[in-house]
């Protein structure tokens, strides 16, 4: 198999240290790459990314379920609230 | 209300005028404000807090700190993201005084291994479910994983991956390097996936 420079040095180890940056956009072309192919290839490294992604997917669906619980009623009268505590003090 | 809504009018909130109106205690002036940022304020708020009667004190409590902190916004950040942050430092403060969990060392949930390899072989989870009950259970694994955490991973995962915010805006409202926010992350995400890992279910190969 013919890899590229830069590719074959990538071990497990390293692969795992920059899911998140790779998730963020910040590697290096080479790098992204390198960590690309090793996913690929790699028979631990895939599923654990997979979990991974798993992971922050129930993460985003725990803050999703929070933010649309209906509180609308709720969201009128807090404003009444906060105006009514603020026509209280002066700034 | 999406949560982005509050971009809708991106104008007159930022405008010299309409913070003047504001320091001179203009009724109208922060009667909009307040009405115009509430809903998206709940919502970052309810997110982060997990309780509705949290959020709401978090976003009346920022909400008259700001009021009172006029004076002291210089305009070197939007009066939105000023006032973002404080709620969420808010809520990041009674999610604190709630959380009485002993927290974990970070250390020991990263994965282990040996000669850069893996130590042991990862088992690849099912996707996550789409049935309410499973997602439930799942999600309420995530909340307890996420208590064992110590504080400042806790507060990088409830603001991007939790509260979707973007790095940055995470960086700005903690007051860290981005570099930081995405170690911390990182090291977050990997300990949550070794905490789920007993509750998740395995693909059958």
């Amino acid at each position: 198999m013919s890899q590229r420079q830069g590719e074959a040095a990538m071990q497990c180890e390293e692969c795992m240290a920059l899911l998140t940056d790779y998730l963020e956009g910040t590697l290096t072309a080479q790098k992204r790459l390198a960590l690309e192919n090793h996913l690929r290839l790699c028979p631990d490294c895939g599923p654990h990314n997979s979990n991974f992604l798993k992971t922050i997917a129930l993460a985003r669906a725990a803050g999703e379920a929070a933010a649309e619980r209906s509180a609308l009623p709720a969201t009128d009268a807090l404003i009444e609230s906060i105006l009514k505590a603020c026509r209280d003090i002066q700034p | 209300m999406p949560a982005h809504s509050v971009t809708s009018q991106p104008d007159l909130l930022e405008s010299g005028a309409f913070i003047d109106r504001l320091r001179a205690a203009d009724d109208q002036a922060f009667t909009h404000l307040v009405t115009t940022l509430t809903p998206h304020l709940l919502a970052v708020a309810r997110r982060i807090t997990q309780s509705d009667s949290d959020a709401e004190d978090a976003v009346q409590g920022a909400l008259l700190s700001a009021f009172r902190a006029l004076g002291e916004f210089d305009g070197r950040s939007s009066l939105r993201t000023w006032i973002h942050r404080m709620v969420v430092n808010a809520a990041l403060s009674l999610l604190r005084k709630r959380n009485t969990q002993r927290a974990v060392s970070i250390e020991q949930l990263q994965p282990e291994f040996a000669d850069g390899f893996h130590k042991s072989h990862p088992k690849l989870w099912q996707t996550i479910p789409t049935d309410d009950d499973a997602r439930t259970r799942q999600v309420e694994a995530l909340w307890r994983a996420l208590g064992e955490l110590p504080q400042e991973f806790q507060d990088v995962i409830l603001l991007r991956d939790v509260g979707g915010m973007d790095s940055k805006a995470v960086a700005t409202a903690l007051g860290v390097s981005d570099a930081l926010v995405r170690q911390r992350l990182h090291r977050a995400r990997q300990a949550l996936v070794k905490l789920l890992e007993p509750v998740m279910t395995e693909v059958r190969s």
